[in-house]
């Protein structure tokens, strides 16, 4: 018999991903819905978490993990990728489109950005010799992920976090946008900027902020994922990045929680059901057909992507585009 | 003194040239109605004022001030509203939110205290101030900008037909406020109106625009009676 129900500890995995996918989707979108950038370096963003990761491995927690590397490590990627790419606004972003370039003027400066960090970062990583590791390009961090007994199962650490950073994450910045004034001034603007121009916001610190919190929320992603990737350089992100615009996508790109819904279902469906139709395939059809077994574990994107073209299929605005009261109605009466 | 005062104002949006030479005085407490066919350019006067639409020549004065040059943000500071004929609240946020994010500038002790004072004035919202805006009718949307345009206490408010596309009875509920504002709390109004009979029926005097210039300025209670001018531009036979 093949098993087709994934197991506890690869559903964990999952939902961690998934969690992940979330908060780097949700990122993605705010900078989109407040400043209109699409922006192609968010996984990349996302990396200098996984970087701050190694660093602290590397020097501080070379001798086992503790618990405190799993604060202080999405805390510091917090402050660093956010901080990153709010210099990143300020210093390319906003001056382009004070100039007057179109969405996709700056979406091609954000490949610029994407392409520029993605090899200052190699560089540094393989120019740079660690205190205890021999090199810091391409270290697989997974080992320094401890194993923790939960619900009868040996769970990864990281793979425990990430979910909960995640919920909390969300919970924090819903608070923020609806009980900070500067959180209901950011909503507003997002809606309205004339308007609340007008009421007297100072729009350009609202965007500002926009991006700290986009990088803020990717780094604590990537500083996380970190442990479940092959290994932390930089160009991890390439792949990442296609997965998180689908998610985005999928949410609608104009939506913020929706962002963060879309990013999650991706990452479900990416995991979950490459693994359920790769067991199906070479458990069942395969054998009784007579067909070639083939990997189809190693075709996650087919998943993503091909669930964007049906989403939009259906839903040509996303997630957030659905009426869903009236889905609901729709379902009820039948 | 007139509280405001335009002076041979010119102004459209970059190359496109909208008015020409406008001469008008609005003094305290008066309400002024600007009528016109489609496209005489009576909301870009208001934006005009207000500093959205651009200046190429003239003088805006308020209160003895040249205000011109002044950017929007900084001319709501010294007193002017202005409520856009649509998007002049914020639909996804809760009404609640609207009144605040109004007061944005204020001290949080004035906002609470002005924000008591307005929902005496629009009791309905009491009950919807946890409801997002987007919930309210058309007229209600109306009132709640009004409202939102109080909480700032300015003494000149210009509305951009705000009675559009509402029924009959919401209509009359905004006309009836706009007459409220000036007589009860006192503040001067510049009303672009597409209902020309409403709007002259309750405004002191009346300009009437057609292509960008001035075709009457005077008695709002003349242009009404004048029946050339009435039915050639207003449509107000009889």
């Amino acid at each position: 018999m093949v098993e087709i129900i994934p197991s506890g500890v690869f559903l964990m995995s999952a939902i961690a991903y998934a969690a992940a996918l979330g908060l780097l989707s949700m990122g993605l979108s705010l900078t989109y819905v407040t400043t209109r950038v699409a922006n192609f370096a968010h996984a990349t963003i996302g990396m200098l978490g996984a970087i701050v990761m190694l660093f602290l491995i590397d020097r501080v927690y070379y001798e086992g993990a503790s618990y405190k590397l799993f604060i202080l490590g999405p805390l510091l990627s917090f402050i660093v990728a956010g901080v990153f790419a709010m210099i990143m606004y300020l210093l390319v972003m906003k001056p382009l489109q004070d100039k007057g370039n179109d969405v996709i003027g700056l979406m091609i400066a954000t490949f610029a950005i994407d392409i520029i960090l993605l090899n200052i970062l190699s560089f540094l990583l393989n120019a740079m010799t660690g205190k205890h590791l021999p090199k810091l390009y391409g270290v697989n961090i997974g080992p320094w992920d401890p194993t923790i007994q939960c619900c009868g199962l040996e769970l990864k650490a990281s793979n425990f976090v990430l979910p909960i950073a995640a919920v909390l994450l969300t919970f924090i910045f819903h608070l923020f946008l609806t009980k900070t004034k500067f959180g209901v001034a950011m909503r507003a603007t997002i809606e309205n900027p004339n308007l609340a121009a007008v009421m007297g916001v100072n729009t350009n610190l609202v965007y500002t902020v926009s991006w700290f919190v986009s990088g803020a929320l990717a780094g604590v992603a990537g500083s996380l994922i970190a442990f479940s990737l092959k290994d932390t350089s930089p160009n991890s992100s390439a792949l990442i990045i296609v997965s998180v615009f689908a998610g985005s996508i999928v949410g609608g790109l104009t939506s913020i929680y929706w962002g963060l819904v879309g990013g999650f279902i991706v990452g479900l469906a990416e995991k979950l059901l490459t693994s359920i139709i790769n067991a199906l395939y070479n458990g069942y059809f395969a054998p009784a057909l007579g067909l070639p077994e083939i990997a189809i574990i190693n075709y996650e994107k087919v998943m993503s992507l091909g669930l964007v073209i049906i989403v939009l299929l259906f839903a040509p605005q996303g997630l957030a585009g659905v009426d869903w009261s009236k889905l609901k109605q729709k379902i009820l009466r039948r | 003194m007139a509280l405001l005062e335009v002076k041979a104002l010119n102004a459209g949006y970059g190359r496109f040239h909208i008015l020409f030479d406008l001469d008008f005085k609005v003094e305290k407490q008066e309400i002024l109605i600007i009528v016109g066919p489609n496209g005489s350019g009576k909301s870009t006067t208001l934006k005009a004022i207000f500093g959205i639409a651009k200046v190429y020549s003239g003088n805006i004065i308020y209160n003895e001030r040249d205000i011109t040059r002044l950017p929007p943000h900084a001319k709501a500071r010294i007193g002017l509203a202005y409520l856009p004929q649509t998007d002049n609240i914020f639909a996804e946020l809760t009404v609640e939110e609207n009144l605040r994010m109004a007061g944005y500038t204020l001290p949080p002790a004035l906002v609470e205290e002005r924000m008591e004072n307005v929902l005496e004035s629009f009791p309905f919202l009491k009950s919807k101030l946890k409801d997002k805006a987007k919930s309210l009718s058309g007229g209600q949307r109306q009132l709640l900008a009004m409202a939102m345009t109080l909480i700032r206490e300015p003494d000149l408010i210009m509305f951009d037909e705000p009675t559009a596309g509402l029924a009959p009875i919401a209509a009359k509920e905004v006309v009836d406020k706009i007459i409220w504002l000036r007589e009860e709390l006192g503040k001067t109004i510049i009303l672009v109106e597409q209902n020309a009979k409403l709007g002259l029926e309750i405004g002191d005097n009346a300009l009437l625009l057609v292509s960008g210039r001035i075709a009457f300025y005077g008695k709002a209670q003349e242009l009404l009676e004048n029946k050339d001018l009435g039915k050639l531009y207003l449509g107000l036979a009889k």
